[in-house]
């Protein structure tokens, strides 16, 4: 009787940490589209997808990168997808690191999400600005990307604990056991 | 690992790639109409956005009062002494008379074109993420005649042009981005040439006129309007010459144009969705 309460409570936890993900996103997209800064606005979709592919499972992370890369092609104007598949095998492969080599530590988030941010912005400028022969285009990357890839870093390190929290409140108990134990463990 | 690339979670993920490839090819096929996938995000946080405009709207107003006060006040200062400035150039009479004559000119390109079919007025709900160009979406789409390269612009001016057009939504890029060029006449010497937008230009609110001949008479504050082609409608106001200079080249003079609409500031457009002498790649 004890078990199936804990499960059922377990399963809702879990759909509410869900919830809250897609919350986050959809904020995060109506932000992004909204808001008018003087400054480059962060990937904030991307910094969220790379935090939750820390905690989640490889598929759960790919699925979550794939919606918020589908987010993040809306909000830029790029052509539908592209982001969605980058950010989807990024997460995967971002998700496979911290379940076998990494450990879930903000350092090596931050990496990661420089990394994610590099490569995201990178396409972004080849196919939006360079295969064009703008004069500008070293200007562009300079003025406009470098700084994105910076408030998307810095995004990240402030999104983190947020999610972090959330999974930690929101979790599976099993899981949260196991690593406070030992890191060891985990890897096994 | 190994197991999971094994696992039917990795073949779902390979086979929702295929499917987003095949989404985006077809995207790349559907020539400015955004597919159904892409319109959804869009169609799905309108109602979001168009609040989340509104009230960053008001914030950014009530922020903008109490921290550029200061800026006003020399802003309202400097607006003095330029009123002073212009009732000195009353006196200058045929100047006035000149410009009056411009103007009334341009009135009458206006009246002249019954032959538009306007958009119901369109509100901005979205500014491109990041875009240096100023691009932004318009909450109506293809359901109310919108059509991609239809010609956007407010009773001050022309904006720019629809590119990417959904249901309801259509994203326009505007004078600034390089992608959009008009051909335009100034008003005073019939000069011609073409304004597009270039990166330098775009931050400070300018774009520039290109491929003038290097004997055109034009000279700071000239008018200039759109001369007509199968994208932009003929009288449309661009915009006014800031600045006049030679190409490198020395072949050819390029103007820098301060555009007639304040692009960053508006908040409502029309589309031209029909005119006399539209091209049919609509």
């Amino acid at each position: 009787m004890n078990i199936d309460k804990k499960r059922k409570r377990e399963k809702t936890k879990t759909v509410i940490r869900w919830v809250l993900y897609f919350l986050l996103l959809s904020v995060e997209y109506v932000v992004m589209t909204t808001v008018q800064a003087n400054i480059p606005l962060p990937l904030l979709m991307l910094s969220t997808a790379v935090c939750i592919s820390v905690f989640e499972d490889p598929f759960d992370s790919a699925l979550t990168g794939c919606v918020a890369g589908l987010m993040l092609d809306s909000a830029e104007g790029t052509l539908m997808g592209i982001n969605g598949i980058m950010l989807m095998f990024g997460c995967l492969i971002s998700s496979l690191l911290f379940y076998f080599v990494m450990r879930k530590h903000i350092v090596n988030v931050l990496l990661l999400s420089a990394a994610a941010a590099f490569i995201q912005t990178g396409f972004w400028y080849i196919f939006s600005y360079l295969i064009w022969g703008y004069d500008s285009n070293g200007r562009i990357y300079l003025h406009e990307f470098v700084p994105i890839m910076i408030t998307t870093v810095i995004a990240s390190g402030l999104l983190y604990p947020l999610i972090r929290f959330m999974h930690n409140n929101l979790g599976e108990i099993r899981e949260t056991y196991v690593e406070e134990k030992s890191d060891d463990i985990v890897r096994e | 690992m190994r197991d999971f690339f094994k696992s039917t979670k990795f073949k779902i993920i390979v086979a929702l790639t295929a499917l987003i490839i095949g989404i985006m090819i077809y995207s790349l096929t559907k020539g400015g109409y955004s597919s159904d996938s892409a319109s959804f995000f869009s169609i799905l946080f309108e109602p979001f956005q168009k609040a989340s405009t509104s009230i960053s709207e008001r914030v950014t107003d009530a922020i903008d009062t109490l921290v550029h006060a200061n800026k006003y006040r020399q802003e309202n200062e400097q607006l003095k002494s330029r009123l002073n400035e212009l009732y000195n150039d009353i006196i200058d009479y045929d100047k006035l008379q000149y410009e009056n004559a411009e103007l009334r000119e341009l009135l009458n390109l206006k009246e002249e074109n019954d032959d538009f079919v306007f958009s119901a007025p369109c509100t901005i709900i979205a500014r491109t993420v990041n875009d240096p160009y100023g691009s932004f979406t318009i909450d109506r789409g293809s359901d109310d005649g919108i059509a991609p390269y239809d010609p956007v612009i407010t009773s001050e001016g022309l904006v720019g042009l629809c590119y990417d057009v959904s249901r309801s939504t259509a994203k326009v890029q505007t004078l600034y981005s390089p992608k959009t060029a008009v051909g335009v006449t100034a008003v005073r010497s019939k000069a011609t040439g073409i304004v597009e937008g270039e990166y330098e230009l775009a931050g400070e609110g300018f774009c520039r006129m290109s491929y003038i001949e290097k004997t055109a008479d034009i000279k700071v504050g000239d008018v200039i309007y759109a001369s007509g082609s199968e994208t932009f409608p003929e009288g449309q106001l661009v915009g006014t010459v800031e600045e006049v200079n030679m190409e490198d080249s020395g072949l050819s003079k390029y103007a820098v144009i301060k555009p007639a609409v304040d692009i960053d500031a508006i908040s409502t457009v029309f589309v031209i969705t029909d005119f006399n002498g539209q091209g049919s790649e609509k």
